[in-house]
């Protein structure tokens, strides 16, 4: 988990079932990225890093970004990744996706855009001037979202 | 090693060593005849890192390879995964294949062919990697089908690390690199084929150290 202002851009290099969930508050500027592994913490060990979960990871996530000077009612999310690289795996990025959504509603956080799925690697670039969310994938070269 | 250790001890370290030692040797030897050329290992390294620096020691998140996996299921559960520089798979699949690789219709580096002739490859090195394994532990690890990638390193192990940080923090990895004599022109220089990772489940490893006294 990164939290930044302007003009730092945050990036998540090379997803494939993870996800890049970005936060951010267009009118303090704070913005962040959480990067998550796995969806929910159900078989987690008791000190496990807590953030690499989608649930409880983006609730700690939306936490620090209040602390760190966004209001939690400004938020919005852009979330990528979720892929499905290597067919013989238990569908990991498509729970991770499904996951983050969900908590980001129960959070009542809207999500503006999201690029999840399909079978291509991704590297996020989150720009915490405009909050755009660039993605870059090695087939199709470089979108914003 | 228990909990969410971050360390193992000498003792099992030289353990897990031998066990990828013995596993990676009979890969290598079954790679050596299928492509009938001599391949070298380096002596393994088997660590425990964090997650998150898993993908820096392998080059970064970001270098672009072709990954081969598969599942591992039984006494012993994980990945097993042949990772391969674009130049390096090309060069494998020429030898195998006695041709050059050849674009697919969607202009994918290679053919159906070309892919399937890596995925046999791993398939022979991971018989003979878990067969090994089984044969000193008595502990079985069944591979699936291969399947391929080629794509960023970090978005290739993102589905092993998630399945080995399922219970951890920490991913233990046994890494064994390949070296092929020099396939065309035989000049006798070496040349870098491959790494050959297993990433056990965190349960599997303690089988593992277990099954050998050293739990």
């Amino acid at each position: 988990m990164k939290i930044s202002k302007p003009p730092d851009v945050l990036v998540a290099m090379g997803l494939g079932s993870c996800i890049g969930v970005a936060l951010y508050d267009p009118v303090t500027k704070v913005g962040g990225m959480l990067h998550v592994l796995l969806p929910a913490a159900d078989a987690m060990d008791k000190d496990a890093k807590r953030t690499k979960f989608a649930n409880p990871g983006i609730y700690d996530f939306v936490e620090a970004m209040v602390k760190a000077g966004a209001r939690k009612t400004n938020l919005v999310a852009k979330i990528a990744g979720g892929a499905s690289l290597l067919n013989n795996s238990a569908q990991v990025g498509q729970r991770n996706a499904e996951e983050c959504i969900k908590v980001l509603d129960e959070l009542k956080i809207r999500i503006e855009s999201k690029d999840v799925g399909g079978e291509s690697g991704r590297t996020v670039y989150f720009d915490t001037a405009t909050g755009q969310m660039t993605v870059s994938t090695l087939a199709k070269g470089k979108k914003t979202i | 090693m228990s909990g969410n250790s971050e360390h193992m001890d000498t003792m099992q370290a030289d353990i897990l060593r031998e066990i990828a030692n013995i596993g990676a040797g009979h890969a290598s030897t079954a790679l050596s005849m299928m492509l009938e050329t001599t391949i070298e290992q380096t002596i393994p390294e088997v660590s425990l890192v964090a997650l998150g620096d898993m993908m820096d020691l392998l080059g970064g998140a970001e270098r672009v390879v072709v990954g081969v996996s598969v599942t591992v299921s039984g006494d012993i559960e994980g990945y097993l995964i042949m990772l391969l520089d674009v130049e390096r798979a090309k060069e494998m699949v020429n030898a195998i294949r006695n041709q050059p690789p050849e674009l697919d219709e969607n202009g994918e580096i290679f053919s159906y062919l070309d892919r399937s002739a890596l995925k046999e490859t791993l398939n022979i090195m991971a018989g003979s990697y878990l067969t090994a394994i089984a044969q000193l532990t008595n502990l079985d690890g069944v591979p699936s089908p291969p399947s391929i990638a080629v794509d960023m390193l970090g978005a290739i192990l993102s589905q092993p690390l998630a399945a080995a940080g399922e219970s951890s923090d920490y991913v233990l990895y046994f890494k064994s690199g390949l070296f092929g004599r020099t396939i065309e022109s035989g000049s006798g220089s070496d040349k870098f084929a491959g790494d050959l990772l297993l990433v056990p489940n965190k349960k599997s490893y303690q089988t593992l150290l277990d099954s050998l006294g050293c739990g």
